[in-house]
């Protein structure tokens, strides 16, 4: 290693050329005693929603988490699928591993606290590269199995109102969730890519009630009841996308 | 004589409800921060209102911080990445307004030698890769130690220490005549 990766000062050659730079400032009264001003007046308008963002990170992990967690018991416990005793337990592990996965991966980077260094933008591109591989093998499964009645239906007469049923089902759970992630989350307008992925979760936490929910198997249904909860979640990170830029 | 309290005393202090901490917080870093800025970002508008945005981040994250841990790092790493989201957000470099508005650069404007050696520093600044130029303008211009800027940046210490011994030298090999007039040698500027 060489002599300047020992000392903790500015190279002194370089240094003397510049003075000035890194000096201690002159006191500035009139800028501090104005953005004292302003600041005191936007800590006061700050609502009660603010209690539950400026609680600690491990915290809103922890309840985020625990959200997720809410949703999957409530599915479980009340509308669980009706072919749930036949799935599969391995097929079923995989596929909630491959919702799950990125799910929290969204959740980590969408509330983690400005006071950490930056996630680089190549590790950003691999966590959303990962997410959506992940989605994209969870579709290109084979059906785990065709033998509950349960799994054969929204065909034919009842295709839309079983696909809109499905839609609005997670689209509730995925509503519910950005609500509560909203709460949890001390992103403003302006840091689009932590609150889309929030929004991302969010979506998630839809597609893993309908997991849990729907028994139908069928790749129509699964296209036109359950991917299309994307829809939305996709116009709102467009919208926030639009918000920031314009 | 009393011995003005210390960043992690006045956080500390503002944890438990002092808003008077707060504001002492703000008196002693909103002008660095401030200047830190406006290297990066000619529009004071823009640097006044990252500099508000640190400050409201840091009340909200205030449960955040660690006891016993170093609060100016801490705080360096939110404007920093303020800083980021909004060059980010429009799609451009930081730019290196070094010595515009540095107060202790005033009065030399008219010094066209060390001008054009300015100039040259900004130029061959934007042409360091941003992890280098980042180290450098927080160990240099900012005056951190290489630990807090370890720190702010993710980094460890000593891979922080290779970078900015390597923009140095691409520094220095740059500007090389202007440093060879600038003269010695020897390290060992006291870190604030």
């Amino acid at each position: 290693m060489s002599q300047a990766h020992d000392q903790d000062g500015v190279p002194p050659d370089l240094a003397r050329l510049f003075p000035g730079v890194g000096a201690d400032l002159e006191e500035d009264a009139p800028f501090v005693a104005e953005g004292l001003g302003a600041l005191h007046a936007t800590l006061d308008a700050e609502g009660p929603s603010s209690a539950v963002s400026s609680l600690p990170t491990r915290v809103r992990w922890g309840l985020a988490l625990g959200l997720v967690a809410g949703v999957v018991t409530m599915v479980l416990l009340g509308t669980r699928r009706a072919d749930f005793e036949v799935y599969p337990r391995g097929r079923m592990l995989l596929d909630l591993g491959l919702l799950l996965g990125p799910l929290v991966l969204a959740l980590v980077a969408a509330l983690r606290p400005l006071s950490r260094p930056a996630l680089s933008t190549a590790r950003r591109v691999q966590w959303v590269a990962l997410g959506l591989l992940c989605l994209a093998v969870s579709w290109a499964l084979p059906a785990a199995h065709a033998l509950h009645p349960a799994s054969q239906a929204g065909v034919g007469p009842v295709f839309w109102a079983q696909a809109g049923s499905c839609f609005v089902f997670g689209l509730s759970f995925a509503a519910f969730a950005a609500l509560a992630l909203g709460l949890l989350s001390r992103n403003g307008p302006t840091r689009w890519f932590p609150s889309a992925l929030g929004v991302w979760a969010a979506g998630l936490t839809g597609l893993v009630a309908l997991y849990l929910h729907c028994p139908i198997t069928e790749l129509g249904h699964l296209c036109a009841g359950h991917s299309t909860v994307a829809v939305p979640v996709l116009a709102l990170v467009l919208l926030l996308r639009g918000r920031v830029d314009g | 004589m009393t011995t003005p309290a210390t960043d992690e005393s006045l956080m500390a202090l503002y944890l438990q409800g002092d808003r008077a901490a707060f504001d002492a917080l703000f008196a002693r870093y909103a002008p660095k921060l401030r200047t830190m800025l406006a290297r990066r970002i000619s529009r004071r508008d823009d640097v006044a209102d990252i500099v508000q945005q640190t400050f409201l981040q840091v009340h909200r994250a205030r449960k955040d911080f660690k006891v016993g841990a170093k609060l100016r790092p801490w705080l360096y790493t939110i404007a920093m990445n303020l800083a980021r989201q909004y060059f980010r957000r429009r799609g451009r470099r930081p730019e290196t307004g070094l010595g515009e508005h540095e107060p202790a650069e005033r009065g030399r404007e008219g010094d066209p030698e060390r001008r054009a050696v300015a100039a040259e520093l900004r130029a061959v600044l934007a042409e360091l890769p941003p992890p280098q130029r980042e180290v450098i303008e927080l160990h240099w211009f900012e005056g951190l130690p290489f630990k807090e800027v370890a720190v702010i940046v993710g980094a460890s210490e000593s891979a922080v220490k290779v970078r900015a011994h390597r923009g140095y030298e691409k520094l220095r090999g740059r500007l090389a005549g202007a440093v060879t007039g600038a003269g010695g040698a020897g390290y060992g500027r006291k870190r604030r």
